[in-house]
Parts: structure tokens; C-alpha cells; sequence
């Protein structure tokens, strides 16, 4: 029951997520991971993407968190003086550094997965997070 | 006085899942810092809270100090228990939590240190009465060297790395001619194991008994003794079988070993709990070998025979309580043994297995404890080590509590995973391990013929 329940919520989590893009239609597996992500032109934007292949880093579009890549403290600025890497509302592209995630001295870049626009920051500045706690959101670049 | 409300468990599996319980009867909040590869652990499921502080590789998770360190900040935790294995014998970690106020519920840096240098600890233990196996003059630097010292200690012998232990960095020569190869084969191995290819030569006691003696001293120089166990059913130098008492053990022998266990100890002011290990020869001589300074695997004979549960007293001697027994007072009584069941395929040289765990059936009833993190539809990670579960089984008597494992052992199932559950119903079986007269490569001996 626990488990159905999980099952129903992420999905309403996931129908949240889409609502207001371009994203016809979803279809999701859980084990091996098959995502389908259809666009409202027909095109797919994903389809049957492995577990191996998103470890190898396999473009990723929409709607997503970016994660703590390990555990540290947030930092949303590169120093304390300097503006933040990003806020909410600013456009950022994949590979863009979008924080620091410092460990014991050591400076972590955190980098945005896909392109999008930031929707939220998930975590105070100076937190301690733990391994891929979602650090901000990311939402749809819109039609460009 | 330290008090400690909150725990973090730095560790994983059974034992994990044992310090949460522990916890819990002491009132103590428990936070289990677990790796992806154990999101949905048994002791995740237990504890008041779970940090998920890396992935599945050890390296980047459970041995990862500041990892650790980060989890107590974010989570309030003041203590950390680290179990066995993983960072539990590690000076640096237990020094870190130190320096940021965190309670290490272990001994100090300086003794794990002492103890995890081997040389060392063998010089430490000869200083304070300790008998020990002839051996080289500190570690040994190069084949001439090598050959010089093995002159004077004589064949077979064993090389051990100065920074190994459990069985781990060890190789034994039985001709002269194999000493050279052995020796270079022990650096580099002891080189990639604890990036320390310091090596150093001791006698070798082929047909021995491995005895252990548990200690727990309080930081008020008050030292007892809760008995020994016998280790002897290993195999490549792993444990699979322990027992208390030791079956083969004259009386005179047995206080002995508990009495230079408790004079060790003394002689180097140590702290919390701690096992003195033994090999005893065939004409009843024990020399030390090694001392573990943590909470180890079989604890729950000791703490059957005993009544103490030893995870507690480890809180209570680090939050600066002090035993409220003396020398004496906790006299064991009866008789329990543990078998350790491995997710290991004997048919394929004992291969460690994965799998999802199907048709659990954990035995029960009059005498017996298991210790284990299974359930229907636990997952096997194949990253970390083998450990299912123990069973341990409790009598009056050794034939009592053997009867009392065989019932267990009949009632154990767990389908999807291949275990060595077989192994140890062979055991019991075995005319040299029933007659409690076995000695070490009795494992062995009983795995060869079979598939």
C-alpha cells in the first residue's frame, strides 16, 4: 500500500512538473529506467534511456533538480564578496557552474545538467547537504 | 561527562542495525549515515534518521571522514558509534571527531594508532608481560634482510604487513626458497591494501587454536575481562565459527589468557572495549597476535554469556562513566556459539553472491539470537562485504547450544541469495568439531573434498 501510494504521488509530483510545457505525453519505467518524453510536435525528446546510459550522461531536458554531487556545504556564491553563480529566474545552460559545494576546503563546482531556467534554490547558503540532495530547480528554457 | 543524545551509526548491515537497537533502549536519538547503495537498509528503516552521505563505493561513503564529519553537523549528532570495519580502527577519524567535540565511542587515536602499527603493538605487548612469537626486529627492508631474519626465527613462518590485521596482508612460507617471492608479493599487496608496504616476519603456528579474550576498561583504570572465544573455524583467515568457551581450554590456561588479556590492557592505560587475539599452540603456549580496538563481529557470545550488552558499555566508558564491577564480578556462564552466514557460493570458491532476498525465514526460539539486517526483498549489494546474519545459539552446556544451532540452522531459509549455510550444517556434523578438539584449517579440510 506504502508503496502505491509512493507511486501515485511521484506521479502527481511528475504531471506538477510538466504542467505549462511542451511535453505531450510521459511514460515511465521504473526498473532498467525507461523514461518516453514526447513533445507536443511529436518529436521524442528521450526515449529508453538506460540506467548505463544517464550515468553516461546522456542529455537531459525539462524540468530538474540539480543535485549536491557529495556531501559539503552550499555555497551559492564563489566568495563571499562576489554576486551568487545564479538566481531564480536567470537562464543558465548545461555545464554552467551554478554553485560550490565545499568539502574540508575543497571547492566542488556544482553544474547545471540541461539547459532551463532557475525556478527555485531548494537550500539556504552555508547548509550542510548531503549526497544529490536537490540543490535548485530547473525549468524548461521555454520554445528557444 | 559527556552526555550523548544524539548517535550517528558510521557503519552499515547487521551491525548497523545492531547500535540503532542499542539506541533505542538507552533513549539515544539514532541517525544512520548510509550510502545510495543502502537507501532502503534495514537500519535506514529503524533509526530516529538517515544522511545519505555518498555513493555506493566505500571510498567516497562509509570511510569518507569529512562525509561523516558534515553528517553530524547537519544532523546535531554528538556521538558516533563507527562499528566494525570501515573507519572504526581509524586514528584520523577518531582524532577528527575529537577536535570538532564529537564523542567517538572507541578507544582513543593514540591506542588505535598503536595498535594498527603491528610492530608496534607486539613491542607494546612484550613491555607489559604479554608473551609473544619470535619474530624480525621491526620490519623488514629487502630480500637480505629478509633472508637474515628468517634464519634466526626459523620455518614456516608467516609475513605480515605492519599496517594489516583481520586476516588481511599476510602470507605464510613454509621453505626457504618461497621466502623471497612471499615477501615481495606481501609489500605489494600491503602497498595497494594500506598504502604502507612495511612488512615484517614472525613465527608461524601451523596447527593452532585462534583464542580471543574481550576487554572492557573504563577511563578510571578499572579493567575486566568478560571471557575468551574461540575463532579457530576460519578460512583464509576469516572467521566463520565462534564459540565461548573455548571448548579444548585446560582451566589453568583459561585464566591465564584472561589474566595477561587484562595485564595488556592495564600496561597501556587503555579504553573501551577491546580483544586480545591468541594463537595458542599444540603444547598449550599462547602468544599474542593482534588487539582489535573496537566492537567486534562475534561480541554477541560474550555479551550472551555475560548479560552485558557490550555496544552499551561502550556509550556509557565514552560519555566518561566508570564500571560499576571489579575484577570477578562478571563471571560468563554456559555456553554459546555464532555462525557467521556469508552471501557466499561454496561451489564457486566460496565467490561472494548478490541477489534479492526471497522466502526469509529467520530461525527463533529457546536459545537462539539472530543479528541481521535481511528481509523479504532486500537487495545484495555486491560492493561491501558478505555478512547476512549471525546466529547465535545459547545453552547450558556446548552440546546444548550445538543442538540449539543445528535446530536454527535446519530453520534458516533464505532463497535468492546463495549463502553458506550448508558449510555450517557440515560442520556440526563433523566428528573433530563436535569433540571441541579442532584446530585451525579444520574449514578448510571440510570445504576441499566437496563441491
Amino acid at each position: 500500500m506504502a508503496e502505491l501510494h509512493d507511486t501515485v504521488e511521484a506521479a502527481a509530483r511528475l504531471l506538477d512538473l510538466i504542467r505549462g510545457t511542451d511535453v505531450r505525453r510521459l511514460r515511465l519505467a521504473v526498473d532498467d529506467v525507461r523514461i518516453d518524453v514526447e513533445r507536443d510536435d511529436g518529436t521524442p525528446a528521450i526515449t529508453q534511456v538506460t540506467s548505463a546510459e544517464m550515468a553516461g550522461g546522456a542529455e537531459a531536458v525539462g524540468t530538474g533538480a540539480v543535485v549536491a554531487p557529495l556531501m559539503g556545504v552550499f555555497y551559492q556564491r564563489p566568495a563571499p564578496d562576489q554576486p551568487p553563480f545564479v538566481e531564480v529566474g536567470q537562464h543558465v545552460h548545461a555545464g554552467q557552474q551554478v554553485a560550490i559545494v565545499e568539502a574540508m576546503k575543497s571547492m566542488n563546482p556544482v553544474v547545471a545538467d540541461r539547459d532551463g531556467v532557475v525556478a527555485r534554490i531548494c537550500v539556504a547558503d552555508g547548509e550542510v547537504v548531503e549526497f544529490e540532495q536537490p540543490l535548485l530547480e530547473l525549468a524548461p528554457a521555454g520554445s528557444g | 561527562m559527556s552526555a550523548v543524545r544524539r548517535m550517528l551509526v558510521g557503519n552499515r548491515g547487521e551491525i548497523a542495525v545492531r547500535i540503532v537497537r542499542t539506541c533505542r533502549d538507552l533513549g539515544i536519538e539514532s541517525v544512520v549515515a548510509h550510502s545510495t547503495a543502502d537507501r532502503g537498509s534495514l537500519a535506514v528503516e529503524l533509526a530516529d534518521r538517515a544522511v545519505h552521505i555518498g555513493p555506493a563505493p566505500a571510498r567516497r561513503s562509509y570511510t569518507n571522514i569529512p562525509a561523516l564529519l558534515y553528517a553530524c553537523a547537519k544532523t546535531g549528532a554528538d556521538a558516533v558509534h563507527p562499528g566494525c570495519g570501515f573507519l572504526s580502527e581509524d586514528p584520523l577519524f577518531a582524532a577528527a571527531c575529537g577536535e570538532v567535540g564529537i564523542t567517538f565511542v572507541g578507544p582513543s587515536p593514540k591506542h588505535i594508532a598503536l595498535m594498527g602499527n603491528k610492530v608496534d603493538a607486539r613491542a607494546a605487548m612484550r613491555a607489559g608481560g604479554v608473551p609473544v612469537l619470535p619474530a624480525s626486529d621491526g620490519p623488514v627492508d629487502g630480500a637480505y634482510e629478509a633472508r637474515q631474519a628468517a634464519g634466526d626465527i626459523g620455518y614456516p613462518l608467516i609475513v605480515k604487513a605492519v599496517a594489516g590485521g583481520g586476516g588481511r596482508g599476510m602470507r605464510v612460507v613454509h621453505r626457504p626458497e618461497d621466502l623471497v617471492p612471499a615477501y615481495e608479493d606481501t609489500r605489494a599487496t600491503a602497498r595497494t591494501l594500506f598504502q604502507d608496504d612495511r612488512v615484517y616476519l614472525e613465527r608461524y603456528v601451523p596447527r593452532g587454536r585462534h583464542i580471543e579474550v574481550q576487554v572492557l576498561a573504563d577511563s578510571f583504570g578499572n579493567v575486566i575481562d568478560l571471557g575468551e572465544r574461540d575463532c579457530t573455524v576460519q578460512r583464509r583467515h576469516q572467521k566463520l565459527v565462534e564459540e565461548s568457551p573455548a571448548p579444548s581450554l585446560g582451566d589453568d590456561l583459561r585464566r591465564r589468557l584472561r589474566r595477561v588479556a587484562v595485564a595488556g590492557a592495564e600496561s597501556i592505560g587503555y579504553v573501551s572495549a577491546g580483544t586480545f587475539e591468541f594463537i595458542v599452540t599444540d603444547d598449550g603456549e599462547p602468544y599474542f597476535i593482534e588487539m582489535n580496538t573496537r566492537l567486534q563481529v562475534e561480541h554477541p557470545i560474550t555479551e550472551e554469556r555475560t548479560g552485558l550488552d557490550l555496544v552499551e558499555w561502550m556509550i556509557r566508558i565514552a560519555r566518561g562513566e566508570a564500571l560499576p564491577f571489579g575484577p570477578g564480578d562478571v563471571e560468563p556462564s554456559g555456553h554459546a556459539v555464532e555462525v557467521r552466514i556469508n552471501a557466499e557460493d561454496a561451489g564457486r570458491d566460496w565467490a561472494g553472491s548478490t541477489g534479492r532476498v526471497r522466502g526469509l525465514r529467520l530461525p527463533a526460539g529457546p536459545g537462539i539470537r539472530v543479528d541481521s539486517h535481511l528481509y523479504d526483498g532486500y537487495e545484495v549489494p555486491p560492493f561491501y562485504d558478505s555478512l547476512l546474519a549471525k546466529i547465535i545459539a545459547t545453552g547450558p552446556t556446548r552440546e546444548v547450544a550445538l543442538r540449539r544451532m543445528d535446530r536454527a540452522l535446519r530453520e534458516f531459509r533464505c532463497d535468492g541469495v546463495v549463502t553458506n549455510a550448508a558449510f555450517h550444517r557440515t560442520l556440526l556434523r563433523d566428528p573433530g568439531f563436535a569433540s571441541g578438539d579442532y584446530r585451525l584449517g579444520i574449514a578448510e579440510s571440510l570445504c576441499s573434498p566437496q563441491p
